[in-house]
């Protein structure tokens, strides 16, 4: 137990949480967009990054296990305290909070749903913040006019290669939620990724 | 009685009635610095049970419990109180963290020892009105099983 165990949740539980869930659902509707959330929404003193605290509080509960990075593991008490989130192998998890992008599990053994409950897939909530891409990389699909540039957030190409696989098995797939400093961007499983946009008929 | 653990206060302070909290701890509600790390929220709780405590685990029934916790210097304090009165969950809440506190422990011991008091006396009350109503079932042994 660390002294941050107890420490308060969010301010507002309502309010904030609404405010939070607005910005998440708003980020997974429309894809790569940043989106940005004000620092006294968040809890600041949890055992984890404000925005990561914030959205955990937000999207987790007792029914959704959870699997924490290394460098985040001293969070699952606060988690359990607040919102009785339990702790689960990645495989068998509902979200997945990872600090960065090298600390994230395979993310072939995630669990991307079944044909009958494809909604019972993992998300993927990860800490990326900003650093060049291996490569530019563009998404595209429902909820994107035009290819949309990819925020700088250190992906590498592996990534951007399982992606492509996770977007295949279309409507299976894992949900990925990147934090990026002060905000918030996503990726749901519709979205295409390329490092070529395709040039399209207007 | 020497001064109770954290369980027995926990107790003495959850099932008292808010007048008494109020009584005991308002001042200190008053005058001490102390945050909510959980204010006072308001849920169900399924109680669950087993028959005789061996049989199946079955559903009783849901519960509106307030649960608070706060702290005070290094000590935390938590209450989960039944209802929906969060000036209790508040009180009892901080009653636990203070009671935790050594440097309180003394001013605070008449104060629960009058809980407790409070507490037996509910208790012989209730299970004076509850004697009145008690029904003794004898059954007659008719003797027909054995050597029959």
């Amino acid at each position: 137990m660390t002294d941050q165990t107890y420490s308060p949740g969010l301010k507002e539980p309502v309010f904030d949480s609404q405010a939070i869930f607005r910005a998440a659902l708003s980020a997974l509707s429309l894809p790569a967009l940043k989106f940005k959330l004000s620092a006294d929404r968040l809890p600041q003193q949890a055992p984890l990054p404000p925005l990561a605290a914030g959205l955990a509080l937000t999207l987790l509960d007792f029914d959704s296990p959870a699997w924490l990075s290394p460098s985040w593991s001293k969070a699952a008490g606060w988690l359990a305290f607040h919102n009785g989130v339990k702790p689960a192998a990645p495989g068998a998890a509902s979200f997945i909070l990872a600090a960065g992008l090298t600390e994230l599990p395979a993310l072939e053994q995630l669990s991307p749903g079944d044909e009958r409950c494809p909604e019972r897939s993992a998300t993927v909530i990860v800490n990326c913040p900003r650093a060049e891409n291996e490569l530019p990389v563009y998404a595209e699909g429902p909820g994107l006019k035009r290819p949309r540039l990819l925020p700088p957030s250190g992906l590498s190409s592996a990534f951007v290669r399982f992606w492509q696989a996770n977007h295949a098995r279309y409507p299976l797939g894992l949900d990925l939620i990147a934090l990026n400093g002060d905000g918030l961007w996503a990726l749901p499983r519709s979205a295409k990724l390329s490092a070529e946009p395709e040039r399209r008929a207007v | 009685m020497s001064q109770p653990c954290r369980r027995q206060y926990l107790e003495l302070l959850t099932l008292a009635s808010s007048a008494s909290l109020r009584r005991g701890l308002d001042g200190y509600r008053q005058n001490l610095k102390y945050e909510f790390i959980r204010p006072p929220e308001t849920g169900l709780i399924m109680v669950r049970g087993r028959q005789g405590n061996t049989g199946a685990l079955f559903n009783i029934g849901e519960m509106l419990v307030t649960r608070c916790a706060v702290k005070h210097e290094d000590h935390i304090g938590q209450a989960w109180v039944a209802g929906r009165n969060a000036a209790k969950a508040e009180l009892a809440a901080l009653g636990d963290a203070l009671a935790q506190n050594r440097a309180y422990a003394e001013a605070l011991a008449p104060f629960f020892e009058q809980l407790r008091r409070e507490r037996l006396g509910r208790i012989n009350r209730e299970t004076k009105d509850i004697m009145t109503t008690k029904v003794n079932f004898i059954t007659m042994v008719r003797g027909e099983d054995k050597n029959d």
